[in-house]
């Protein structure tokens, strides 16, 4: 009897003591279980019954009970280059920018939905977010009055009405374009970084504009088409579809650029991409076209009339229909009048009256 | 005499109105170049009036209208234009017993198009409009304006029923715009047909004399009329001018209404009108006159046309005041 107690005894404190090991061997393996590990350049989003928890940085970390790691986000720092769309410059030109910058993201500074962003997700962010900071800078930029336009040297009477085409893409070229380029980078790194993407030190560039490609497009079918009236018309419908809140005057400073375009308004145009060297360049004369009068669509290489000498009779066989646009200078400007093209011969041809004491 | 609205007679600038109805009669468009204060508005007014269509057969008469549009100040979105010319249409539309839709700033100028075509063909009507103060639309429009008011033209090319009648200061080319309105199809449409508007014949001059005289409340002896004619050179502003400043007594010297173009007054003021209107080729035209010069053969023969000079051979500036005026320049 008592060897069967003390059997039983032994039995029991064994069942235990397996018991205990086996407890014991569970709750080491469950703790081993739930050991984890988070790779360098990521950061984990843990859930604890599906509601988030916390984030854990790189290296080894415990899932809590009922916790479960519902996320990665790679925290590294990346180079990215943004493409912000519909930026409006001063001249009301709708331009694509390229944005160079590099970022490491920083889960402390996001709020709980950024967390779960895809990265499809959290680059539209980014996008939306540059668009927000240029709006900004557009409107600041606007306020800029730079020495250039201050001091605007006048125009030499006869030359033609001067235009810088550089100011259509202003301020991303011109003089405007450095004070944008200082006040850009504090922008993008407050504006991003208050939502967790941190803009390193390294510096914020703009890598140079892109034309939306349906005007691209219509540049190039206006050249092929010799400014024709009607190319124009059809160039005016296209860029009010492709940019609808280009204002008129934006309208007409764009034709009048593009009908007298410079070797890099050409390029700018028919390549789509306004480069970085232009960018830079402070309103290089290469960049600035004299604004003559528009090249008439059948004869671009009319030399303008000239003034008949005293004396000379009107030719009733002059043609002054048929070349109404031939290029012809401004008449010397007066103060308090209207500006106007010179009066040539063929004006008194094309010109009938109705006197009735004709003679 | 029976009067149109009172102060026109039924001859009133008969050169100038029948060579509008006789270019529009046969589709084409033109152009009407006058000085400032020269009475385009006057004409307008005028030209507008039904009885004026009686110059016109019966036949043609029953279907032409002349309407008139302000462009003024030139610098109105587009949309305002065609509303302005969509409601000028109202009259004709209801004649035809079209009914013109509702209309948005988006659709005005499909509609525009859409009751032209209408009325100039199904409904076979005569559509002038004269655009007054075209030359404010030349300096502050781009071509895009002119382009679509050429294609409201174009969609009833085939019938001749449209015409545009438009009125400037200076010759349309020569305007300084946004963009060369040469360059425009509108301007092909007139430059065929560009008018000159010349100061009165004497007889509108006396009629229109006689009515300012009537308005003013004031007779005027037979000579100190014709004084007064012979130095306004039959230009309208001045004409108003001379009679404002005179009044109520005209019995003055021809030299002394000259000198009236010196003094601070609205002879003066209109004088200064008609010079800031001209072409800067004609004004320095104009000085090269009085200073003993004779411009070039071509620019006399323009002078003369545009109603600035009496002659071509031996040019005078049409009207002494205007003389002495420039005189003092």
């Amino acid at each position: 009897m008592n060897d069967d107690g003390a059997s039983l005894t032994i039995l029991l404190q064994c069942f235990f003591l397996i018991l205990t090991i086996g407890g014991l061997g569970s709750a080491l393996f469950y703790f081993i279980g739930r050991i984890r590990t988070v790779p360098e350049g990521h950061v984990a989003v843990i859930e604890q019954l599906q509601k988030y928890k916390r984030t854990v940085g790189p290296g080894l970390y415990l899932l809590r009970p009922l916790e479960a790691e519902v996320a990665r986000i790679y925290v590294r720092q990346r180079e990215a280059t943004a493409i912000v769309p519909n930026v409006f410059t001063e001249g009301g030109l709708p331009v694509v920018v390229n944005l160079r910058y590099s970022y490491r993201l920083d889960p402390q500074f996001m709020n709980r939905d950024e967390l779960y962003y895809s990265d499809g997700d959290r680059w539209e962010q980014q996008r939306t977010l540059l668009k927000r900071v240029f709006q900004n800078l557009m409107t600041e930029m606007e306020k800029i009055n730079t020495e250039r336009y201050k001091k605007r040297p006048p125009q030499p009477a006869g030359q033609g009405k001067r235009v810088d085409s550089i100011a259509l893409f202003s301020p991303f070229a011109g003089e405007k374009a450095l004070p944008l380029q200082n006040a850009l980078e504090p922008a993008v790194r407050s504006a991003l970084g208050q939502h967790g993407i941190m803009v390193t030190a390294a510096p914020v560039l703009i890598n140079g504009l892109t034309l939306p490609p349906e005007v691209s497009a219509a540049y190039t079918e206006l050249l092929s088409n010799d400014f024709s009236s009607s190319a124009r018309a059809d160039f005016i419908r296209r860029m009010r579809n492709a940019s609808p809140n280009l204002s008129e005057a934006a309208m007409v400073h764009l034709l009048n650029i593009i009908q007298n375009p410079s070797a890099d308004v050409h390029n700018i145009f028919s390549g789509g991409t306004l480069n970085t060297d232009i960018l830079l360049e402070k309103g290089k004369t290469s960049s600035r076209s004299s604004v003559q009068p528009s090249p008439p669509p059948s004869a671009p290489s009319t030399p303008p009339p000239s003034a008949p000498p005293a004396g000379a009779t009107a030719s009733p066989a002059a043609q002054p229909a048929a070349q109404p646009a031939a290029a012809r200078p401004l008449a010397p400007a007066a103060e308090g009048f209207d500006p106007d093209y010179a009066l040539v011969e063929a004006d008194n041809t094309l010109l009938k009256t109705t006197r009735v004491d004709s003679n | 005499m029976a009067l149109i609205l009172n102060r026109y007679t039924l001859d009133y600038r008969s050169e100038v109105v029948d060579t509008i109805l006789a270019t529009t009669q046969h589709g084409y468009s033109m152009c009407l170049v006058g000085l400032a204060g020269s009475g385009k508005s006057n004409l307008v007014t005028f030209i507008t009036q039904p009885e004026v269509l009686a110059r016109l057969p019966l036949s043609l008469a029953q279907k032409t209208h002349i309407v008139a549009v302000n462009c003024a100040p030139g610098m109105q979105p587009p949309a305002q234009l065609y509303r302005a010319m969509l409601h000028e249409l109202e009259p004709i539309a209801a004649k035809v017993q079209y009914t013109l839709p509702a209309i948005s700033d988006e659709t005005v100028y499909y509609e525009l198009r859409k009751t032209v075509k209408q009325l100039c063909t199904s409904g076979e009507q005569r559509i002038v409009f004269v655009l007054d103060e075209f030359e404010q639309m030349i300096k502050h429009q781009p071509l895009e304006l002119f382009e679509e008011l050429r294609n409201v033209r174009d969609e009833v090319r085939t019938t001749d029923n449209f015409a545009y009648v438009a009125i400037t200061h200076r010759m349309p080319q020569c305007v300084v715009g946004n963009q060369r309105f040469a360059n425009s199809k509108l301007y092909e449409l007139l430059c065929d047909h560009v008018y000159a508007f010349c100061p009165y014949r004497p007889a509108d001059a006396v009629a229109m004399f006689n009515t300012l005289a009537a308005k003013e409340g004031v007779t005027i002896a037979s000579l100190d009329r014709e004084r007064i004619l012979g130095c306004a050179g039959g230009h309208s502003g001045i004409l108003r001018a001379i009679l404002l400043a005179l009044k109520p007594h005209f019995g003055v010297t021809a030299k002394r209404i000259v000198q009236l173009a010196e003094e601070d007054g609205p002879v003066r003021t209109a004088c200064e009108h008609i010079w800031k209107h001209l072409h800067s080729s004609e004004r320095t035209a104009l000085l090269a006159l009085l200073a003993g010069e004779t411009p070039p053969l071509w620019m006399c023969e323009f002078l003369y046309k545009r109603g600035l000079t009496s002659e071509v051979n031996a040019p005078r500036i049409f009207s002494p005041v205007f003389e002495h005026y420039i005189a003092g320049k």
